[in-house]
Formats: structure tokens, sequence, C-alpha cells
């Protein structure tokens, strides 16, 4: 009996044995290891092929991939009269293969997206979106799951809609990774973005060693039925890949390299007026002194040693340096200078700067290393005085450390109720810590420091019908901000340059895909921001409707013949104007994040209203609202009516009525969509001429459309404002204004139908009336009459064509006397036009050809007689019509 | 021999500046009038001043940077500069700072293309900027050209006029009146155009079918950066000239003195200027600003020079002749001479001039801001100096400068002449305070007691009268006691020669003598602290005359009083003293005044808002001092009692 050892020997001698007679098959080396009929490709390295151990001296090559594919044997006479050649086909055809950290084959295919970080490494930090990234997937991959209650997604896209809070983060073109979780009780999301450099331009792998980073997150948890409680965390920080991860507070993030590249030698610090504008109170500065600590540890003050900073500027006061007005006080500490015999600037882990400050101060502080793309200092903000102080009473001592910002991070609370004993409401808390670090080469840890800014609101609404009431509170501080410079790929952070700036919460007025500002990630901003004059969603203003790239139209459309019967002047549209600037809010476009409350401001408003008839509400409120940097404030104390009622005989009826008493001083400029004449529009900037000091403001609003049969219809429209003051006579002519200020408007409009078989012939006529006394004493009264008679006639000729015909009269009478400046004298227009259109179906578009003729004639009252002539032929092409 | 000699001429020179002073007198420098117009910028070293970009740092040494000031609008004035309206400015856009460019003509060689627009601004009417068809271009586009003025700044302008040769000038060698442009747009923008920004042009005029070779303009009076010319014709066109009328004054403009060279070191008194407004005061402000220096550079010029023994390399200060004479790569960026020369300062007018003194160059700086038709003008700006000084350098300092607030204190105040040269000595000493000094005594001078007189006691100085202080190296030393109410008080003060009243000295804050073991040389100064715990509180102890009041009209105790120090205030500030219940009612408010730092009292008369004696109880009182940034309260029970 042989012994199982003795078995495997003499397996082993059969198999060598034969193995020079199975050498002859060759392919059937190949695939070795075979899995349900595939080839596997599991990383487990080569191994001893049995079949290849022949004794032979001749150099033999393994059959391989060319074996594999089309039979070919290195050493056999090819010879392709039979069996024709075969060309070479791409072996990526289907991609690469790719293993996951253990090993594990994942799949054969195509890189898509790449993202990681090493550290510590030089160009630690890489990402790649390859072209297949953009091109197959319009740089959009989703990868998802769910079972039962639970779904989770992943969401990798250059351009997502993303929201966590209106405080904290709220893009419409997030660039990045987002996680959402959602169950029936909890969801949450996680937000992942290099936002450095968010793409990879090249298409390979973007290598960096410098970059910025940011992660949020939120997660929200039903409690009950009626509430949810949320909380979200976000953090920006500098990231740099030589460094250990968790080398330092990773919230506080890291210095680049060019930040940290050489010691700080010179600090300014700049004291100026928070308010310039009263020339009086600005930045009292008593005394500063610099707290200088080594890597030892060890404090130097600078007083104590007789260092002293370079004083520029100010109005020299008993005891104190005054920066009123536009002075500004400058204090240079330059370590570079004889009398400094502190540490070495080489040596130096931290740097404090102490000043001895009250009135209304605005300090800012800059360094030798904070610059801008042109190597000029930039000053960053430190501090603001709270108010208009101007009797030192505010004095503080400032003592704050100097460093380079590394980090922005926020941590957030939310309550959401819902339907609580019919209370709705929300509550949102958010801490915003900025990081900044001091440089130093030579050292590896940095001392940080960070400022603090608070925001919150709270919303509360009930409805008891009739009865409804809401309130409004909120605070946020002039320090809150959600934004940072990131790094570029040399680590160089570019304080001064506005593309560099990342937004948590971006400008959108009129929430469109395009941000309205120009910040990272989105360069192109947005030209056209008329937010509440876009009511069909098409991009084009509502009061220029035919303009386009391809056929801009110069005029509004309130003033364009035959169009100007349907459009009415902007003057004539009603909203609530809460921030007194003589802009409905509604329409109004800044260039802040949108908030839902401005940074800088503290204050409540609250009202209650009742339904006296399902369409006829009434509302009393109060707002105060304070601008905590300056001795600003909004106060108004409100009554409001709304009525929108359809009778049946005499139409629809629309009532809004606005009675307030306002003390506003605080200013809401804008940035407003604008047409001034042969232009096509666009944004300027509007300043808030402050109209409501202390004022009464009565606006009323009245509609009514009538409509009588099939075919003849009225509107009316009606809006009056007042503004009368109620300060004195001084006070008014330091402001410039005037005691009553009003705009009253009225138009009246008829129109009807007359249609004959394929003719349709419709009179028109539209009566326009506005008198203005403005509230700026520079600018003119306006009194303005415009009648216009339209006549239009259509008819069809053929199948596909019709003819049209049209007539407008316009009766202008400038009822000033004499003619303010900037306004028109009284004229008598005519217009005529004639225009025949066709709509012919062409190689599967839809054709429109146009082609009329146009005249104008103008009689001014001074000016000589004018003749306006246009001609044309146009051809559109549709998909559709 | 030969010593002895010197130092008796010494002495008897010493003994007759001593003896002569009121033969010396204070001249008075005049900048802006006959003798110093301020177009020669004061008649001394031309100014220096750094510009251009850190990276890139130049040196102006004209007394109008930017040449934004007008000396001829209205006689020995100055503003910034003023267009009347009836000058072509285009030529403006040839200085520093401003272009004329054709954006959009790209297939014209470059020199080409700046010969004809600069020909089209510079008055020179024999070159115009032509788009029309040549032998060997015969296709040139014409539609849609754009012509940019750029001025680089904003100017007030109020009519633009183009036109061909031979039109508006005669020049019948080029007879091209007919080439003027068919069809234009002008556009004008106070910034760079960026529409994105907030910044797009505003058009001022399209004409599609222009009859006229010679277009004119009007503009809406404003201020414009960009003046935009566009053409909206197919027609070949040239122009000879675009002219571009300025008018009102420019939004900002600074002038720049010379470096006055008083001869010596002096002492520099108040600063005075006529100012005129144009316009309404709020639309624009005049800064004066001044410094003063030891040399005539404010600027620094430094070398590097290598040492190749040693083969290191080493900064040397050189002239500003011998630096611009060095290659580029052997300079170092010129920087402001901060050794020699004081930062600037502000200064208001009538003011004791804020430059430390005695120095013998002093300059100024007028900026000006404004608008369009609203601004400043400066008359002539003048200044007494006095040369010898008073004194190379009077030091002072005060000790204690740590002290707690509205507790009396006593104060040593020091006082060290140091000179070198020629001087003057003083003999009065005026100290700023914040409230009134009391006590002052133990006046020595080096170490001797001395008769001395108290010429005043204020709110916010006193001033003592001593013999003549002359001898260099005198220390003088007095003491003075009186409670500090605000952190950073500061006992600054000035020396005064009887002689020589109008020019007062300043002390510097320096070390002067050791007052004691604490008295750390380097902390040495003027500014007395008060621990920075004390910050924030405006209200001091409060002291109460008694807490039961008995107003029944016996003299005794008939009002309820209470007193306190108001602390930290620049300003007074309103103080209440309200009365209220045990319910909580207010029955009186007490206005106690408006007050600044220092004692304040406060009473209760013991009757109510509406005249009638309180009852006989107990009432609470609360002091409220209304601050701007705060209200500060305080409060007690107090009794009345009949």
């Amino acid at each position: 009996m042989l012994r199982s050892g003795n078995w495997y020997l003499c397996t082993l001698i059969v198999v060598l044995a034969l193995g020079p007679l199975l050498a002859q098959e060759y392919g059937a080396r190949l695939g070795t290891v075979q899995r349900g009929g595939r080839v596997s490709f599991e990383p487990t390295g080569p191994g001893v092929l049995l079949d290849a151990l022949d004794p032979a001296v001749h150099k033999w090559y393994v059959p391989q991939e060319l074996y594999a594919e089309y039979g070919w044997r290195q050493r056999q006479y090819s010879n392709y009269a039979r069996s024709e050649y075969q060309r070479y086909v791409s072996t990526s055809l289907e991609g690469d293969y790719f293993y996951d950290l253990y090993g594990n084959f994942l799949t054969r295919g195509w890189l898509i997206y790449d993202w990681r970080q090493v550290n510590p490494q030089p160009f630690g930090s890489g990402l790649e979106k390859s072209r297949r990234f953009d091109q197959w997937f319009n740089s959009l991959v989703v990868a998802s799951d769910h079972k039962g209650q639970y779904h989770y997604t992943i969401t990798i896209g250059n351009q997502i809609r993303t929201t966590l809070t209106p405080m904290t983060f709220s893009k419409p073109l997030f660039n990045g990774l987002q996680w959402d979780f959602a169950s029936d009780k909890y969801a949450s999301t996680l937000l992942l973005s290099r936002i450095g450099e968010p793409n990879s331009p090249s298409g390979g792998s973007e290598q960096r060693t410098n970059n910025t980073n940011f992660f949020g997150g939120r997660l929200v948890v039903q409690v009950g039925d009626f509430a949810k409680v949320g909380g979200t965390l976000l953090n920006a920080h500098h990231a740099q890949t030589q460094l250990e991860t968790v080398n330092g507070d990773i919230f506080k993030g890291q210095l680049t390299e060019f930040q940290n590249f050489s010691p700080v030698t010179l600090i300014e610090i700049a004291i100026s007026d928070d308010s310039p504008a009263d020339g009086e109170g600005g930045g009292a500065l008593f005394s500063s002194d610099i707290i200088v600590t080594d890597l030892e540890g060890m404090e130097t003050r600078g007083s104590q040693i007789g260092y002293r900073p370079l004083t520029e500027g100010g109005f020299q006061r008993r005891g104190f340096l005054a920066a009123d007005g536009t002075e500004r006080i400058l204090v240079r500490y330059d370590l570079t200078e004889r009398s400094y015999i502190g540490p070495d600037p080489s040596e130096i882990s931290r740097i404090q700067i102490e000043l001895v400050i009250a009135n209304d101060y605005r300090v800012e502080v800059a360094s030798d290393r904070q610059l801008d793309g042109r190597s000029e200092i930039v000053f960053l903000p430190v501090a603001r005085a709270g108010g208009n102080v101007k009797d030192g009473s505010n004095q503080r001592v400032l003592l704050f450390d100097y460093g380079l910002p590394t980090a922005n991070h926020i941590a957030g609370f939310t309550l959401e109720l819902t339907d609580l004993e019919g209370l709705e409401g929300y509550l949102e808390v958010d801490v915003n810590q900025r990081y900044r670090q001091f440089p130093n080469p030579n050292t590896k840890r940095h001392h940080a420091a960070s400022d603090r800014g608070l925001a919150w609101m709270a919303n509360v609404s009930k409805t008891a019908h009739p009865f409804f009431a809401f309130v409004e509170a909120f605070n946020v501080s002039p320090r809150y901000g959600t934004d940072f410079v990131v790094a570029d790929a040399d680590g160089v952070v570019d304080y001064g340059n506005q593309f560099q700036r990342y937004e948590f919460v971006d400008d959108n007025d009129d929430q469109d895909r395009r941000p309205d500002w120009r910040r990272k990630g989105w360069g192109l901003g947005d030209d056209e921001i008329f937010p509440g004059w876009d009511e069909n969603n098409d991009f084009v203003s509502d009061f220029n409707q035919n303009d386009n790239e391809d056929s801009p139209n110069l005029i509004a459309d309130y003033e364009e013949p035959f169009l100007r019967f349907y459009a009415d002047r902007p003057e004539f549209l009603y909203g609530v104007d809460m921030n007194h600037n003589l802009w409905i809010d509604r329409f109004e476009n800044d260039e802040q994040a949108d908030y839902p409350y401005e940074r800088d401001r503290r204050g409540y408003n609250a009202y209650a209203g009742a339904f006296v008839y399902p369409d006829l509400r009434l509302m009393v409120g109060r707002l105060r609202l304070r601008q905590l940097t300056d001795n600003r404030h909004n106060r108004a104390t409100y009554f409001l009516v709304v009525a929108d009622r359809h009778y049946a005989r005499l139409g629809r009826l629309r009532l809004f009525q606005d009675v307030r008493k306002v003390k506003d001083t605080i200013a809401d400029d804008l940035l407003q969509w604008q047409q001034p004449p042969n232009t096509r529009g666009g944004l300027h900037l509007v300043g808030d001429p402050l109209p409501a000091p202390d004022t009464w403001i009565n606006t009323t609003w009245l509609g009514w459309d009538q409509q009588w049969g099939s075919g003849l219809k009225a509107y009316h429209k009606l809006k009056w404002t007042l503004h009368h003051q109620r300060s004195g006579r001084i006070e008014r002519a330091l402001r410039g204004q005037r005691r009553q200020a009003s705009f009253f408007g009225l138009i009246n409009k008829a129109e009807y139908r007359f249609v004959v078989g394929d003719w349709t012939l419709a009179p028109r006529w539209k009566s326009e009336f506005r008198r203005s006394v403005p509230i700026s004493r520079e600018e003119p009264r306006r009194r303005e009459l415009t009648e216009l008679f339209i006549l239009t006639l259509r008819f069809p000729i053929m199948r596909q064509s019709f003819i049209e015909g049209g007539l407008e009269y316009e009766y202008f009478n400038q009822l000033e006397k004499p003619t303010p400046p900037g306004a028109e004298d009284s004229f008598n227009g005519l217009t005529t036009t004639v225009q025949m259109s066709n709509i012919s179906d062409y190689q599967g578009y839809r054709l429109v050809t146009t082609l009329g003729l146009e005249a104008r004639r103008i009689d001014s009252a001074v000016a000589k007689t004018e003749v306006l002539t246009r001609g044309f032929i146009t051809v559109y092409a549709a998909v559709e019509l | 021999m030969l010593k002895r000699l010197l130092s008796i001429a010494c002495c008897i020179g010493f003994a007759a500046l001593l003896a002569g002073p009121a033969a010396a007198q204070v001249r008075t420098f005049i900048l802006g009038d006959g003798a110093h117009p301020w177009r020669g910028g004061g008649d001394g070293v031309d100014p220096e001043l750094l510009a251009g970009s850190r990276a890139r740092v130049q040196v102006d040494t004209t007394n109008t940077p930017g040449d934004a000031i007008e000396f001829d609008h209205r006689e020995g004035w100055i503003s910034p500069r003023f267009f009347d309206g009836s000058a072509n400015i285009a030529a403006l856009v040839l200085e520093a700072g401003g272009s004329i460019k054709a954006p959009n003509l790209l297939s014209v060689s470059s020199a080409l293309l700046k010969r004809q627009l600069e020909g089209a601004v510079n008055g020179d009417h024999d070159i115009a900027f032509e788009r029309k068809p040549a032998p060997f271009n015969p296709e040139v586009a014409t539609y849609g050209i754009w012509v940019v003025l750029d001025f680089g700044r904003l100017i007030g302008v109020q009519r633009v006029r183009f036109y061909p040769r031979n039109t508006a000038v005669a020049n019948p060698d080029k007879p091209f009146h007919n080439d003027f442009l068919r069809g234009y747009e002008v556009w004008v923008n106070h910034r760079l155009t960026n529409t994105i920004e907030g910044a797009p042009d505003r058009l001022v005029e399209r004409v599609l079918d222009n009859p006229d070779p010679v277009v004119d303009v009007p503009v809406e009076p404003q201020y414009v950066r960009l003046v935009k010319l566009r053409s909206l014709a197919e027609n070949p066109f040239e122009i000879d000239e675009v002219e571009v009328y300025g008018t009102g004054y420019l939004g900002s403009g600074t002038y720049l003195s010379d470096l006055i060279d008083l001869g010596a070191p002096a002492v520099v008194g108040p600063v005075r200027w006529a100012e005129g407004l144009v316009g309404e005061a709020p639309f624009s402000e005049l800064a004066v600003q001044v410094r003063s220096g030891l040399d005539d550079t404010p600027v620094l010029y430094q070398r590097f020079v290598i040492i190749e023994e040693e083969d290191r390399t080493e900064i040397v200060e050189v002239s500003g002749t011998e630096y611009w004479a060095l290659e580029r790569h052997e300079r170092l960026a010129p920087e402001e001479d901060v050794s020699n020369w004081s930062p600037w300062k502000s200064v208001h007018n009538g003011t004791l001039n804020p430059a430390p003194t005695p120095r013998r160059y002093i300059q100024f700086r007028l900026r000006f801001e404004g608008g369009l038709f609203a601004t400043r003008e400066v008359d002539r700006l003048q200044f007494d100096y006095l040369a010898p000084p008073l004194a190379d350098t009077l030091r002072a300092e005060i000790f204690p400068r740590l002290s707690a607030a509205e507790e009396p204190a006593t104060f040593h105040y020091a006082v060290l002449l140091k000179s070198a040269g020629p001087h003057r000595g003083y003999d009065q000493i005026e100290v700023d305070t914040q409230v009134p000094a009391e006590r002052i005594r133990q006046v020595k001078i080096n170490g001797e007691p001395v008769e001395f007189t108290v010429e005043f006691i204020g709110a916010e100085a006193f001033r003592i009268g001593l013999p003549l202080v002359a001898a260099a190296g005198s220390v003088l030393e007095f003491t003075f006691d009186l409670p500090i109410f605000r952190f950073g008080t500061t006992f600054s003060g000035r020396a005064y020669n009887s002689q020589f009243p109008a020019v007062p000295q300043r002390l510097q804050p320096g070390q002067v003598v050791r007052f004691g073991p604490t008295d750390v040389d380097e902390l040495s100064g003027l500014a007395v602290a008060i621990p920075k715990k004390q910050i924030g509180k405006l209200v001091g102890q409060i002291t109460l005359q008694s807490r039961i009041a008995t107003p029944n009209g016996d003299g005794v105790n008939d009002r309820f009083e209470l007193a306190f120090n108001l602390l930290q205030l620049l300003q007074p500030a309103p103080v209440y003293l309200d009365i209220y219940d045990l319910q909580g009612r207010r029955i009186r408010r007490n206005w106690v005044g408006d007050h600044g730092i220092g004692r304040v009292q406060g009473a209760w008369d013991g009757r109510s808002g509406d005249g009638r004696r309180a009852a006989p109880g107990t009432y609470i009182w609360v002091l409220r001092v209304r601050a701007d940034a705060f209200e500060e309260r305080h409060s007690g029970v107090l009794a009345i009692a009949y």
C-alpha cells in the first residue's frame, strides 16, 4: 500500500511526463482562471504555469493576447489566403479594469470621476472629471439605492441646485458631490467639493498641493408630526497636502504654501469713520500696542521695549486721534525697523494688536503677506462700532490676533413647526466662525484665532379664520459671512479678487439658474436681472417682450406703437415696499447674498388681520428694524386693505390700500434693470433717496376690468401715492425734500373687436394721465396726458397668408408749462403700418415670413415735423407655431 | 587761549540771544501770495511723492500729481481743475492714465493707428483717423468702428464735436470735407465699460442719416471717464478731430507744496488758510495735511552694492540723482524715508501744526474732493515759524502712567530741554488736562525749587510761568493733583517763550527722569491709562448725601442729593434722575443736564411731576446716563419723611 505522499509524487511524475504532449496545445493554457465562463481579473498576481515547464532551449513565447484574440502564434506561418486578415481592434473598447481598496475587481469600464487627497505629499489633491463625464453624462452622474422607506442618492455634478437652509447654503449651481439620505423620520445631506478647482479643465487629473475644500451637511429629524429639528454644518478651508491632515483642527484649515512663504514683517491697521457721511464722531484711537509671542511662548509688548508704531493721518484731539469723515488713521508696525528689538520675525508665532478705541470706528488690518493679485496690500475688516457713537461711550480695548484667513465655518440649528395648534413656524440659528492663522514658515503649528458672527431668524404665523397673524424676528450680525476666498494652484489667495470668492449663499434675486454675481465657480454673472418682471419665464423683460438677441428691440413696450395699448408703465405696478426705497420689494435686485434678512440688521415685523369677506382682508402691522453698525433704523406702522372681487355686471374690481407711518433712515441701494431710450435695457445702480425719514405714506391702487359680451372690454387702473413729510421745514430743506410728494396715474382703456367673416376690425382707445411731484426738490413736477386711438384690421388672403393694417393716433399733451427739463413737448403722432404675413412649411420647419411698412409722423408743438419710415422683410423658422 | 576766546564768544552770543529776543521776529510763510505763488509750490525743493503700484514704484516730483489742480480760474486761488465749457479737452487722453483706442480695428498696423488716433485729438488738422479705401487696401470696414477716448479719470463733459478735415478748420490741401460720418452713436461712461458690474455705456445720441460734416453733440453735464464714438454707416469716413468740451470741476485733486526750507530747524505755529466754497458745503471737502523733515528728500533711495570679497551684497543709501543714474538692477524700490520725515498729519484750520518740530523742512498736502459744480478753493495758506526754536527737543513725561479712574491722584511732570545749537529757551509751560488741575506745586529746575506763577487753570489746561529755562539739559519738574476719568488721558503740553507767544513748541513724550523704581524708561510718555477693567463704565462711585429726605423746608435734608463722576465720555451726554414709587410708577423725571466727564450732582426736591409733595414713604431713584452706545443705569432706595 502506497502512502499518500507517494501518491502525490507519482501524480507529479505522470503530469510532468505528459507535459510535452500537452504543450502542443498552447491555446489551452490561456485563461487558466475561469469563473462562471468568464475570465477573472482578480488581482492575484502571476502564477506558476505548469504547462510552460518545457525543457526546450529555443525561445518560446507564451501565447497571450494575439493568440486569444486572433489565433496567432508567434512562430506559425501566417497565410491569409483562406481566412482573410482581420485588423486590430482596440483592446480598450470596453474600458479598463478597476479594483476597490480590497482588491476586489469592480468593473471594466472608464473612469468618470475621481477625487482623492493624500497627505502628506506634494500634489496630494487630485481631482479628475474625464471628458466622458461632460460628454456622456452632461456633467452629472447619479447613483442611488433604496430599501423600504430608506433611500439614498449620490449626485455628482457641475451644476446642482442645492439648498440646505436659506441662511447657510443656497446655490443654483453647486459643483461637487451631494449625498442625500431620506427615510420617513430622518433626512440628511452631505456636500463635498474642492471649491479651489472643482473641475479638471485639462481632462486629466488636476493635481494640487494647495487647494480649498468644502464640506457641509444637514440632518433633519421629524419629531412628532408637527416639528422638524435640523442641524447644519458647513466648512470651507484651505488645505495643504504636504502637511498631515490631522495637523491642527481640520475645521480651522491650513495655511497654503504661499500664505506661509515668509514671515510677517509689516502689519498695518487702518482706523476710519464707519459713517463718513456725517463728518464727525469717526473712529477715535487712544492707544495702540503690539504683543509679539515668539516660538518659545515668550510675550513681548511693543510699549515695554520702547517700540512704537508709525502713525499717519487722523486729527489730533486731546488724548486721542480722530478719524472723522474721510480721514483715515494708519498705524504701521514695521518689524524690520531699527527701534524694534523684539523677537526676530522668523521667530514669531503670534502677533496681537491691542487698540483702545471709541466712537464710530471701522478697523481693518493688512500685512505684507496679505496681498492681491498685483501684490498690493489688501485690508480686511476686523471690527466695526455698533451704532453711530460720537461721545466716546463705547470706548473699549480691542485685542485681536493677526492672521491670514484659513477657514469659514458655520454651524446651525433649525426648528420647523407645522400646524401646531394652527401655528406654522420656522426658527434658524447659525453661528459663523471665520478662522485665521498666523503665518511663519519656521513652525508647523500656527496660532489660530477666529471671529464669530451670529444670525438667527424666527417666523411664526397663525390662522384662525377669519383672523390671521404673522410675526418675524431676526438678527444678522455684520460679521456673519458665508463667503470664502479660495486658493489658486500656487496657493495664492487673492483677497481683492471677487472671482476667487466662493459663496455659500448666492445672489440670485431673479431665481433663475444663473447667479447674479460673478464669483468663484460662476464667472459669467447674469446680465439680465429683473425679478418679478418675467412672469412667463422666458428670460426677457415683460416690459420689452419683443426683444431678443437676434432682433434687438430698443423701445420699451409701453412706449412702442400698438404694443403700448396692453403694456402699462412700471409706475402703475403695485406692491409692498417694506424698505421704503420707492421700489416694490418683489422687483428688487441687489448685490447681496440672498439671505432672508440682510446682514447688519436686527428687528421684527408683525401684522395681524382678518378676512372681512372672503375677498376682502384688512391687515395692521408694525415693523421695527435697526442697522447694527450705524444709528439708522426702519420703523413703520401700517394698515393694508386688499380686495379682489368679481361682480357679475360690474366686472372685476381690485383694491390695494396701504397707509403707513414710516421713519426709515436705512439706505437700501439697488441694482435695477432699467431701459433708457434707445437701449435694450441694463442694470443701473439705484440709490435709496431715503424718501421717508419721518413720513406718512399712502398708496392706493384700484383696478377695474369690464367686459360686455364677447367684443367690448374696458380696463381702468388708478394709482396714487403720497409722501407727506412730518419733519420741519429746515430738516426738509437740508434733505432737499418737498413736504408733499405724490404720484397720481390714471389709465383708461377700451377695445372692441368686430369679426365679419374672416375680417377682424379692432378699434382701441387708451388714455393715460400722469401727475408726479417728486420727493426731491431738484426734480421737476410732471403732468402729462396721452391719448391713443388705434385701429387694426386683419384679413386673410389665400390659405396661409393674411394682411394686417394698423393706424395709431397719439395725442400727447404736456400739461406742465413750461416744459420741465427732460420732458417732451406736446405733440401729435400718427403711425401707419401695413404688414403681410405668410406661414409655410418648408423642409420640416414652419417658416413665418412678414413684410411690411411703417410710417410715423410726429408733429411737435416746438420742434419740426418728423417723418420716420421703416420697411422690413423678415423670415423666421420655427419648429412649431 | 583759543578755546577760552571761543567760549567767551559763545557766551556773548548766547547772552545776545537771551537779551535781544525782541529783535528776532517770528516769521510768517505764506503759500499762495505774491512771494510764494501756488504755481511755484513755495519755491522750495521739488516734492517727491511715491506713486504707481507696489511692484513698480515711481516718484512724482510735480506739485500737482495728475495735473488736477486749477491755478487760473480764480486768480490767486487753487481748486480742482476747472473747465469752463469753451475749451477742447480731448487732448487730455494723451496724458498719463488716458488713452485713445479703436478697439475693434485689428487689421491696421498699430503704429499707423496710433498716429491717426493721436492726430484726431491733438489739434493737428493734417492727420485724421481714416477709414477709407486705399490702393493696397480697397476694402475697409467702416460700419461699427469704435473710437474710445479714455480720460483715465472723471471729467465733466458737456459737448462732443467731430468733423473731417477742411470743415471746421479750413485745410484746402486736404479736401476731404465730404468724408464725414453719415451715421454715428456717441456714448459716455463714468467707469470702464462693464455692463455686468453696473457700468454700462450710456447713449447720448444716435443718428443714422447725418447730413452735417461738423457734428456737434450736446451732452448733459456730467462726469465721464469714457467718450465713445461709433460709426453707423457703410460709407468711408475720416475724423480730423474729436473735440470734447469739458465743464465744471474735477471730482478730486491733490496739491503738494514744495519742501519748504525754513533755513534752519524752526518751530512752526498754527496753520491757517483762506478757504472758499463753491456750491453746497456737504458736497465738497478739503483735507490739509502737513509733514516735516530733517533733510531735503522724503524719499529713501537705496542701491545694492556687491562686496565681492565677502560674497555678499549691501544696501547703501544714495541721493536721488545718483539713484536715477544707476542701472535698473542696482536700484532698490524707492520708499518713504520714515527716519527723517514724519508721516502726514491732518490739520484743522487755525490749529497748531501737528507735525513734529523743530525741523528745517515742512511740506503741505491739500486734497480736494467735490462735484461738478461744488468744490473748495484755497486762497493762501500761512504759518508762523521761529528759528532758532525754543529748544532742539523738549521732551516730557508724566508719572504715574496708570491711575484708577476718578480717584484723586498726584502726578509728577518733567520736561527736559535738549539742544545742541542756538535756541531760545522757554518761560511758560502749558499742560492739557481734562478737568481742572489742583495744587500745582514743587516746581523745580534741575532739582532746585524756583518761583513760579500759575497763569491760568482751566477745565482743559493749565499754564505756569517760570524763570527762563534755556540751558541745554535743564530739567523742569512740577507736581499737580487731579483725578482722571478716561483711559488714555494725555497730558500733552506746549512750551512758550513769552517773547514769541504765537509760536509755542510742542512737548515730545519720552524719557526725562527716573521718578522711582517703577518708572520704566521704555514706557515713558504723557498718556495715563486707567485699569482696563474700568473701561466701559460711564458712572463712577455714587455718593448720597442721605438716604432720607425731609422736604419740609427746614433747610435740613430738604432734597435728596447724589453725586458721582462721569467717566470716559468725549462729548456731554444727558443725565436723568428718575424717581419711582414702589408700584413702579415714575413720579418724577429730573433732567440733571448734559454733562461731560467730571463731577456731576443731581437732586430731587421731593415733589412729583405735577408739583405736589411726595407722600412719605419709600421710593426708588434711578440714575440714567443716555450715551450714544448705551444707557447706563444705577438705582437705589430713598425715603421721604416729614
